[in-house]
C-alpha cells in the first residue's frame, strides 16, 4: 500500500520505490506538500481504538511466575526436578543440576473487581488491576538478550528490520509537527541498541528520537543539539540572514523543492528549540502529580520522571513513547539473587507505573492510549545452581511469558492465555511476538498485512509473513 | 534528492502523459497481482501450466500465456469477469475442477476474482515461474556483453568522448538538447568533491581559472586522481558496498579493533588503481591466490619482502568476507553460523552480481532464476570457509569469536628477521648437537624457571667438562642475541575450513533438512562460461573469484561500471545498483552500459581510466538544474543533477573551512580492544568518541550506534550492502548545524582566520569575499556583499560586550556560521 507519508521523499525516490505513481506525485505537487517536513495525518486502514502508545520496557526479562502468573503446582513441587522436557535451546542453565523447580518467594492476591492476580512485588500496580489486560501466553523471542530484544522491537532476530515504533510512525504520521512522532526515553545501548528504534530501510524520518540512554539519569536526557548557543534575538537575526541567502540561492536553482524543504526545516528546528525543552521542564506539574509518579521516593524517581515525560509527550500527540527500565547493571536479568533484586526493580517501577495509569485515566487519555508493559522474555520456573548462596535466580525463558496492556481499546481486568502448570511454556491462547505486533497495529488502526514498504524488490511488513490479531483481548 | 543520468529522466517524461491518468488504479492492480496472485499462480498452477508441462495447452507463467488461453479458449473473460473459465474452475462448481490436488482457500479465490475484476493486470516482470528456463535466462543482465560502435550524432561538436555519442544520440532521438557547459568554478567544485570528497582550496581555484590551455580540466582530473584523498573518497564508496563497520552489531556490540586493516587496504587499492578483477579476487580468496613469479632483475631480498607485503595485503582483503554483522551470543550455534554465511552470500551477491541471492535461503527466488539448491551450493562454499575461531564455548553457550590472522607490518624487517632466524637456528642446532639432549632440554628452560634439580644437574654436567662448559657459554651468548621478530598485527580474515557440502534447508530452517547440494555457482550464471571444477579439498572460493572475474561473466563488469557511473552522476544507468535481477530497473542506455563494461575490461579493469573517460565527457561538464522541475516544462535539455553533500563531505568541509582538517592517511581511531563492548557494561556510556579532526572516513563505524552526525545525514546502515545513499532533510540536521560544538567551533575558527586578514589592513569587502570563496568556492556579487555587511553590523550591535574586538569576533563568527548554515554550503551544483 502506498501511504501518503511518502510525499516528503523526492520525486525520484518515489519513482525508485516503484509503487507510487504520477497520480500521487501530481497531487502532492499541486498541494505544495512535497518536500515539506510536516506530515499530514495518515489515513488508517481500520477504525483506531488507540491513537498513541506508551511502551514500558522492562529490560532483562521480568519473571512471570513472580509477578502476574501464579503457579500453585510450582509452589507445591518447589525443590523437585522439573518433570517435563526443557526446550531445545537453553541460554545459561545448561546441565542437570539446573533443573530444580523454584517456587515463587512472593505471595499473590486477587485484586480489583475482576480479581486479577498480582504478586506482592507490585502493590501499587495492583490497585489498577481492573485496567490491566494480562497476556500470560507470550512466546517466540530468542533465548539471548540481543536476539530477544531485537525480535520484540523489530520482529526479527536475524535481519536488520525497521523497529515497531518506526512502522507506527510511518503508518500514522505525526499530529504535532513540532515534535517527533516516536520518542524513546533512555533506550538501551545494548542488545541491538539503535536498531531497536531505528528505521532500517524505512526513510530516516521514521526512526525514533532518543533522549539519553539507559544507565544515565533520565533527567539529563536531552534531545541532541536542542539548546541554542546564542540568545533567541541573535539567533533569529542570523537565521533571517541565512534565509535571505537561501531565497536568493533558491531562485537561482529553479525553486528546487529539496532546497525549499531545507528552508522549512530550518524554521521547524528553530521552533523545536523552544518546544522540546519546555516539555521536559516539569516545574508546572503539581506536587500531588509528582508524588503520584513516585518522584519523592529516591529509588522510584528516575523511572517516575520517565513515565511523567511519557505522559507529557503523549498529551502533545507524540504517537509512540518508549520508556526503558534498565538501572545500569543487570536490570531484570536475575540469573542469581532474584530474592534481592526483583523487589528492588519492582520498587523502582511500581509507583511510577501505577501513577502513569492513574494520571492517564483521570485526564481521559487512557481510553485512546495503549500502554504495554513487559520485557524481552520471561524467566524459567527452575533455579540456576552454582552452589553459592546467591543461588536463587532464574534463566531466560522465551517460550512462555507475560506482558500486559492497558487502555487503548483492550479489555480491562482481563486475563488472556496461560502457561503450563509450571509456567514454562505458553499453552493456551498462545500469542507469538508477531501476533503481539499484529494486535498492537490493529488497535492503532493499522492492518499489519497492509502496512508494507517496498524495498529491494519486495514488500516488507513488521510481521513478515506471520501474525494473527488477538481479537479476544479487544474491548 | 538524487542526481540522474540523462535517460532516466527522459523515460519518465515520455511516460508521463499516458500514465498519469490511470496510474493509481494500475498500481493497485499490480500491487494486488504481485502480493496475492503471482505467488498463488506460482504455488498452485504453474507446475502443470508452465514450462515443464503445458496441460490443456494453457500456460499461466506469463502474460502472453494467460492472454492466449488454453485449448478450450480464453480463460479470462474481460466482458463478464465472473464467468472467466479460470474462476469457474477454481470455484469447482462444474465438472472442471482446478487445481486437481485440492481446492483453493476462499480468500485465494477472492484474490483471483479481484484480480480479474481489476483487468487481470500482469505485474512488472514477464514471468511468474522461478524455474530455470529460457524466459528467465533471457533476462538482459544474464546475456553476454555486446560491444557496439558509439552511434553517430547530428551535432558533431558537443561530443568529446564515445560516452557523449551514446548520450547525445538518445537525446537527439527524443528531440532534446543538452544543457550548456558549467562555468569553471562550478566545474572545479563539482569534480573536487566528486573525486576527493573535499572542496577546492582558493589556490586550486585560481590556478584553474588562470590556466588557459585546452587540457586545463584534464590536468585537474589527473591532479585529483593522483591525490591520496581520492582513495579516501572512492574507498569509502566501496566500503558502503562492503557494509564496513568496526563492531559486530546485532546482539552484543563488540569492537572489531582490527577491521580497519581492511579499510586501509581498500583506500590503498583505489589510490594505486589496483585492477578491479584483482581487487575482487583478493577480497574473496586472497589467501588462496598463487604467488606471482619473480621477475628477472629483482633482488631476492626485495622480492621476498614484496611477497610478504602481498600476503599481508591479501589477508587484509579477505576481511571483506569476515567483517559482516554477527549475532555472537546466539545460543543456537548452527543458526549463528548460517546467519554469518547468509551475510556472506547476500554481500557477494549484491556487491558483485547485483543479485539478491539471499532471497533463496527460504524458498526459490520469486523473480530471478535462483533456486534454493543454488543458495545452499554457495552456502557449502562458505561453510567450508573458516570465518569463526569459535561459535559455541566449552560450556555450550553461544560465544562467537571471529578469526584473526597475523599480518606483517614491515616486510623488509621481516625478511631480515627470517634470514637471521634461519642462521641462528642452524647455529643453535649445531651447538646443541654437541651438548646432547639432556643438557639442551635444561638450557631451553629459561634460567629463572629451572628447578633446583635441573640447576644441579646443569652445573654438574658443565663442571665435568671444560669443553662442554665452553659450548654452553657459546650457547648462552647465542641465545641472548636471538633475532627479534618485528612487530606484527592481526587482521579479520578467512581461511579454508573443513570442506563440506550443505543440505538444502527447507524454509531456511536448519531443523528441516533436504538433499545435499554439491558446492557450485548459480546454474543460470554458469551457462555462458563454465567455471573450473571445485576440488574435493577446496572450499570453492578460489574458483568463485576466478569465475566472477572472467571477462565473459555477464555481471561483474556491468555491475561495477554502473556503480562508478552512479557515484559520479547520482543515478546509475541501471537505477538499482544492487539489483540487476528481474525486479531491478533495466538500463536506460544498454548499449552504453555494455560499451563501458567492455572498454573497462580492455583497459585492464582500471577504475582510474574509467573515471577519466567519464569526467572528460561533455555529459559530466554541463550545468545542473533542479531535481524536480515539472518535467514537461523543461523538455529542451538535459542537465547535471544538484546533490546534497554526503555525511562525510559535510563534516570534512566543516573542518576544511575551519582550517583544521588533519589529513593524515590510514589507521584506526577506535580506542577499544577487540571484543571490548562499545558501551560500558555498568553505566551504559558509549565508549567510542568522535572528537578528532581526521577525515571522516576514519571515524569508527559502530553498528547499532553510528556516529550521530553520520546517522542524521543518511549514512547507510552498515549492516547492509548499500549501493545508493538517500538524502533526506529533517530538523535534527538543522539543529546540528545550528547548535553542535563541531559547527560552532568551525565557524569560530573560520572567522578567526578571516579576521587575521583584517590585521593586514584588508577591507570588510575583502574578508567577505574570502569567506564566500572558502565556503562556496565562488565570489559574492554586489548585493550579497551589501547584505553581508549589513548583517555583520546589525549583529555586532546585539553583542553585549565592552570589548570591540569581542563584538567583532562574535559578529564574524555568526556570519561564518550563517554561510555554513545556508543551503549553498551543503548542496553541490
Amino acid at each position: 500500500m502506498a501511504l501518503t507519508s511518502e510525499y516528503h521523499l523526492s520525486r525520484r525516490q518515489m519513482l525508485r520505490r516503484g509503487n507510487i505513481g504520477f497520480g500521487a506525485l501530481a497531487l502532492s505537487y499541486i498541494l505544495g506538500t512535497e518536500g515539506r517536513t510536516a506530515t499530514a495525518r495518515q489515513a488508517s486502514h481500520l477504525p483506531a481504538k488507540a491513537k498513541r502508545m506508551i511502551f514500558l520496557f522492562m529490560k532483562g526479562g521480568p519473571s512471570q511466575m513472580d509477578t502476574f502468573d501464579p503457579k500453585p503446582r510450582l509452589q507445591k513441587d518447589h525443590g523437585k526436578q522439573l518433570p517435563i522436557d526443557r526446550p531445545r535451546l537453553l541460554f545459561h542453565a545448561v546441565g542437570e543440576n539446573n533443573n530444580k523447580l523454584f517456587g515463587s518467594p512472593w505471595r499473590f492476591r486477587k485484586h480489583g473487581q475482576s480479581g486479577i492476580d498480582v504478586s506482592e512485588l507490585f502493590p501499587n500496580i495492583a490497585t489498577c488491576a481492573d485496567d490491566l489486560c494480562v497476556i500470560r501466553s507470550l512466546h517466540g523471542t530468542n533465548p539471548a538478550h540481543g536476539g530477544a530484544t531485537l525480535k520484540l522491537h523489530t520482529g526479527s532476530d536475524t535481519f536488520i528490520r525497521p523497529s515497531m515504533g518506526s512502522w507506527i510512525s510511518y503508518g500514522l504520521g505525526t499530529e504535532n509537527e513540532n515534535l517527533p512522532a516516536f520518542i524513546t526515553i533512555s533506550p538501551t545501548m545494548f542488545h541491538g541498541g539503535v536498531n531497536n528504534y531505528g528505521a532500517a530501510f524505512l526513510p530516516a524520518k521514521y526512526q525514533g528520537t532518543p533522549l539519553g540512554y539507559a544507565g544515565a539519569p533520565a533527567r539529563q536526557a536531552k534531545m541532541e543539539h536542542i539548546r541554542a548557543r546564542t540568545p533567541a534575538v541573535q539567533q533569529r537575526l542570523q537565521l533571517d540572514f541565512v534565509q535571505r541567502l537561501n531565497q536568493r540561492h533558491l531562485r537561482g536553482a529553479n525553486n528546487d523543492s529539496n532546497l525549499e524543504a531545507r528552508i522549512q526545516s530550518l524554521e521547524l528546528a528553530f521552533r523545536m528549540q523552544t518546544s522540546a525543552p519546555q516539555l521536559q521542564d516539569i516545574s508546572d506539574e503539581t506536587a500531588q502529580t509528582r508524588r503520584l509518579y513516585g518522584l519523592d521516593d529516591k529509588p522510584a524517581s528516575d523511572f517516575g520522571y520517565q513515565c511523567l515525560l511519557a505522559r507529557r509527550f503523549i498529551e502533545r500527540d507524540v504517537r509512540l513513547v518508549q520508556v526503558t527500565h534498565q538501572n545500569g547493571v543487570g536490570h531484570w536479568d536475575q540469573h542469581a539473587n532474584l530474592l534481592q533484586r526483583h523487589p528492588q526493580n519492582a520498587r523502582e517501577v511500581d509507583r511510577p507505573i501505577a501513577g502513569l495509569l492513574t494520571d492517564l485515566k483521570r485526564r481521559g487519555l487512557l481510553n485512546d492510549t495503549l500502554v504495554l508493559w513487559g520485557g524481552e522474555f520471561g524467566r524459567t520456573p527452575t533455579a540456576e545452581e552454582k552452589g553459592k548462596p546467591s543461588d536463587n535466580g532464574r534463566d531466560h525463558n522465551p517460550d512462555g511469558f507475560t506482558m500486559w496492556m492497558a487502555g487503548g481499546g483492550v479489555k480491562g481486568g482481563y486475563i488472556h492465555g496461560s502457561t503450563d502448570e509450571f509456567g514454562y511454556f505458553a499453552e493456551q491462547g498462545k500469542v507469538h511476538i508477531h501476533d503481539l505486533h499484529a494486535t498492537i497495529l490493529h488497535l492503532l488502526g493499522l492492518d499489519h498485512t497492509q502496512l508494507t514498504y517496498h524495498f529491494s524488490g519486495r514488500d516488507f511488513r513488521l510481521t513478515d509473513v506471520a501474525g494473527e490479531v488477538v481479537h479476544e483481548i479487544i474491548a | 534528492m538524487r542526481r540522474t543520468a540523462p535517460k532516466v529522466r527522459l523515460t519518465v517524461e515520455n511516460n508521463h502523459a499516458w500514465r498519469a491518468q490511470n496510474q493509481r488504479q494500475q498500481e493497485t492492480a499490480i500491487a494486488h497481482f504481485e502480493r496475492n496472485v503471482r505467488p498463488l499462480l506460482l504455488g498452485r498452477c504453474v507446475k502443470c501450466h508452465g514450462s515443464k508441462k503445458v496441460e490443456g495447452g494453457l500456460r499461466l507463467d506469463s502474460a502472453a500465456g494467460l492472454r492466449r488461453g488454453g485449448e478450450s479458449g480464453p480463460v479470462v473473460d474481460n466482458e463478464r469477469p465472473q464467468r472467466s473459465r479460470i474462476l469457474v474452475a477454481v470455484r469447482r462448481v462444474s465438472d472442471f475442477k482446478m487445481p486437481p490436488d485440492g481446492k483453493l482457500k476462499p480468500s485465494e479465490i477472492a484474490d483471483l476474482e479481484q484480480w480479474i475484476r481489476l483487468g487481470a493486470v500482469w505485474g512488472n516482470a514477464d514471468r511468474v515461474t522461478s524455474e530455470i528456463e529460457s524466459a528467465s535466462t533471457d533476462h538482459w543482465a544474464f546475456q553476454p556483453i555486446r560491444r557496439g560502435q558509439p552511434p553517430s550524432t547530428k551535432d558533431k561538436a558537443w561530443a568529446q568522448s564515445p560516452i557523449d555519442q551514446f548520450v547525445l544520440a538518445c537525446m537527439e532521438a527524443d528531440g532534446l538538447r543538452p544543457a550548456p557547459r558549467a562555468n569553471r568554478r562550478t566545474l572545479l567544485r563539482r569534480v573536487t568533491f566528486d573525486l576527493t570528497g573535499l572542496p577546492p582550496t582558493p589556490d586550486e581555484i585560481h590556478e584553474f581559472l588562470l590556466d588557459e590551455s585546452p587540457d586545463a580540466f584534464a590536468k585537474v582530473v589527473d591532479r585529483l586522481l593522483a591525490s591520496p584523498h581520492y582513495g579516501e573518497r572512492w574507498g569509502r564508496h566501496w566500503l558502503d558496498v562492503a557494509r564496513y563497520a568496526d563492531s559486530n552489531g546485532l546482539d552484543e556490540n563488540m569492537a572489531y579493533a582490527s577491521a580497519y586493516h581492511y579499510r586501509d587496504y581498500v583506500i590503498d587499492a583505489f589510490n594505486r588503481d589496483k585492477p578491479f578483477d584483482e581487487f575482487v579476487r583478493a577480497q574473496l580468496a586472497g589467501d588462496l591466490l598463487s604467488e606471482p613469479s619473480q621477475p628477472s632483475g629483482i633482488d631476492d631480498d626485495v622480492w621476498e619482502a614484496r611477497l610478504i607485503a602481498l600476503a599481508a595485503e591479501r589477508t587484509k582483503a579477505t576481511g571483506f568476507l569476515a567483517l559482516g554483522p554477527k549475532g555472537l551470543r546466539e545460543v543456537d550455534g548452527t543458526k549463528m553460523e548460517l546467519d554469518i554465511i547468509d551475510d556472506q552470500i547476500a554481500t557477494v551477491g549484491k556487491a558483485f552480481l547485483g543479485l539478491t541471492l539471499e532471497c533463496s535461503r527460504c524458498h526459490d527466488h520469486k523473480f530471478d532464476p535462483i533456486s534454493t539448491e543454488d543458495y545452499y551450493a554457495l552456502a557449502g562454499i562458505f561453510k567450508s570457509t573458516r570465518t569463526m575461531q569459535q561459535i559455541i564455548d566449552k560450556r555450550g553457550k553461544g560465544n562467537g569469536i571471529w578469526l584473526e590472522r597475523e599480518i606483517a607490518l614491515d616486510a623488509p624487517a621481516m625478511v631480515l628477521f627470517r634470514q637471521r632466524d634461519v642462521k641462528y637456528r642452524k647455529e643453535l642446532r649445531r651447538l646443541e648437537k654437541q651438548l646432547g639432549t639432556d643438557l639442551t632440554k635444561i638450557l631451553r628452560i629459561a634460567a629463572e624457571k629451572r628447578s633446583d634439580a635441573q640447576k644441579g644437574q646443569l652445573s654438574k654436567l658443565v663442571s665435568a667438562s671444560p669443553k662442554r662448559a665452553e659450548i654452553v657459554k657459546q650457547w648462552n651468548q647465542l641465545a641472548s642475541a636471538a633475532p627479534k621478530k618485528p612487530l606484527t598485527a592481526t587482521a579479520m580474515s578467512v581461511q579454508e575450513g573443513q570442506i563440506q557440502n550443505v543440505r538444502v534447508h527447507r524454509r531456511g530452517s536448519h531443523l528441516d533438512l533436504g538433499n545435499e547440494v554439491a558446492r557450485r555457482f548459480p546454474e543460470v550464471l554458469t551457462r555462458p562460461h563454465r567455471p573450473s571444477e571445485i576440488g574435493s579439498k577446496q572450499s570453492g572460493r578460489l574458483q568463485m573469484a576466478r569465475w566472477l572475474t572472467d571477462p565473459r561473466h555477464p555481471l561483474t563488469s556491468r555491475v561495477i561500471v554502473n556503480r562508478i557511473w552512479q557515484w559520479h552522476f547520482g543515478t546509475g544507468l541501471v537505477d538499482t545498483p544492487d539489483n540487476f535481477g528481474h525486479l531491478g530497473t533495466p538500463p536506460t542506455h544498454p548499449e552504453l552500459l555494455d560499451w563501458l563494461a567492455s572498454e573497462f575490461m580492455s583497459q585492464g579493469w582500471s577504475i582510474k581510466r574509467l573515471h577519466r573517460m567519464i569526467l572528460l565527457s561533455s555529459a559530466y561538464q554541463i550545468i545542473s538544474r533542479t531535481t524536480d522541475t515539472p518535467a514537461v516544462a523543461d523538455k529542451t535539455r538535459y542537465s547535471f543533477q544538484r546533490r546534497r553533500l554526503d555525511a562525510e563531505e559535510i563534516r570534512d568541509s566543516l573542518l576544511f573551512v575551519a582550517g583544521s582538517l588533519d589529513t593524515t592517511l590510514h589507521g584506526s581511531l577506535l580506542k577499544l580492544k577487540s571484543r571490548q563492548y562499545v558501551s560500558d557494561a555498568k553505566t551504559g556510556k558509549h565508549l567510542v568518541t568522535y572528537d578528532n579532526r581526521r577525515r571522516s572516513v576514519y571515524q569508527p563505524v559502530i553498528r547499532n550506534k553510528v556516529y550521530e552526525l553520520f546517522r542524521i545525514f543518511d549514512f547507510p546502515n552498515p549492516s547492509l550492502v548499500s549501493g545508493q545513499r538517500s538524502s533526506t532533510t529533517v530538523p535534527p540536521q538543522l539543529l546540528l548545524m545550528m547548535n553542535s560544538e563541531l559547527v560552532v567551533a568551525s565557524a569560530r575558527s573560520m572567522a578567526k582566520h578571516i579576521l587575521e586578514q583584517k590585521l593586514d589592513e584588508k577591507t570588510d569587502t575583502y574578508c567577505i569575499r574570502l569567506a564566500y570563496e572558502t565556503a562556496y568556492g565562488r565570489l559574492p556579487d554586489e548585493q550579497e556583499i551589501k547584505l553581508s555587511v549589513e548583517f555583520i553590523d546589525d549583529y555586532r550591535a546585539t553583542v553585549k560586550s565592552a570589548s570591540p574586538a569581542e563584538k567583532q569576533a562574535k559578529a564574524w563568527q555568526s556570519f561564518c556560521q550563517a554561510l555554513i548554515l545556508a543551503n549553498e554550503f551543503i548542496y553541490l551544483e
